[in-house]
């Protein structure tokens, strides 16, 4: 499973940072909160994309218990990322180069993720009205690894014989 | 020509509802979690709103939803908001549905505060 919020909240982290915005100015977006009159960011999670086939790992293959299976893949998560007033689209525009800094590239690898591209950033002020506030927006995308576990049912009792030559070897794979 | 203040006088054309206070923190990089309170009992007069009142408090997107317009006398204290300063009072209606009071106009001088109110639930 992949916990879509934790990447969520890290990439607010994150951004927050690298533009050393105040505490809580970088928002999960659609929230019924008042907006404040300082600048602000919004983080929205858009899609979620599995890139290529799992690769599958099964464990506990002892028959005294359920197999349990591990399908782990790499999935590549969409955000859009939308800044709000005083250098807005300045911000959105250099978001692709600020994720590709040390300073990011550590972040997110502490966060079990990274940077893969950027959209083109759009000025959506202009776009709205003149007199509107400054919008800027860009889509990011991110990898992270995610994981599903499943429980298989065990196989059934069965007699096992080995005939070797002049050896026969009797056993029988019990349990269950 | 109606004067609003004195239909606010009126019992047949005010009802008793209630102020839902809302405050809210930001926490855990910007999620916000809001505290609602039950307050103050008072008179009002709520009316369905007009294209007139709609267009006259500027929603913008907001137009689709359903909206109300509240009359109150001056001394009722009503927190209403365009959702970039505090966050707005919710007015509970007798019929259980609650309003966000999302602006308002304050014409003490003749008497009374006008609300638009957006239904929430």
């Amino acid at each position: 499973m992949i916990d879509v919020e934790a990447v969520n909240r890290s990439l607010r982290t994150l951004i927050r940072t690298l533009y050393a915005l105040p505490e809580n100015s970088v928002r999960p977006a659609f929230q019924n909160a008042p907006v404040g009159v300082d600048a602000l960011a919004s983080v929205q999670f858009m899609t979620l994309k599995l890139d290529g086939a799992a690769d599958e790992i099964l464990s506990n293959v002892d028959l005294s218990n359920d197999v349990s299976s591990l399908k782990c893949s790499q999935a590549t998560l969409v955000f859009s990322v939308q800044f709000f007033k005083d250098g807005a689209y300045a911000k959105a525009a250099s978001l692709e180069l600020a994720l590709q800094s040390q300073q990011a590239i550590d972040f997110m690898r502490s966060n079990k993720m990274g940077f893969y591209r950027a959209s083109a950033a759009r000025d959506l002020s202009a776009l709205v009205d003149s007199e509107w506030e400054q919008r800027g927006q860009i889509d990011i995308e991110v990898f992270v690894i995610v994981t599903d576990t499943r429980n298989l049912a065990t196989y059934g009792k069965f007699p096992l014989e080995i005939t070797v030559d002049s050896t026969t070897v009797a056993s029988e794979v019990d349990d269950q | 020509m109606i004067n609003i203040s004195e239909v606010l006088d009126d019992p047949d054309f005010i009802k008793r509802l209630q102020i839902i206070s809302v405050s809210g923190v930001f926490t855990n990089e910007g999620e916000y979690t809001a505290t609602e309170t039950d307050d103050n009992s008072f008179d009002g007069a709520l009316q369905p709103a007009s294209e007139g009142s709609i267009v006259e408090f500027n929603i913008e997107g907001e137009r689709l939803s359903e909206f109300s317009v509240l009359y109150v006398k001056p001394g009722v204290e009503i927190k209403w908001g365009d959702g970039v300063g505090e966050d707005c009072d919710k007015i509970k209606n007798t019929d259980g549905t609650v309003w966000r009071a999302v602006r308002g106009r304050d014409f003490t001088d003749y008497g009374y505060k006008k609300i638009l109110l957006q239904r929430t639930k």
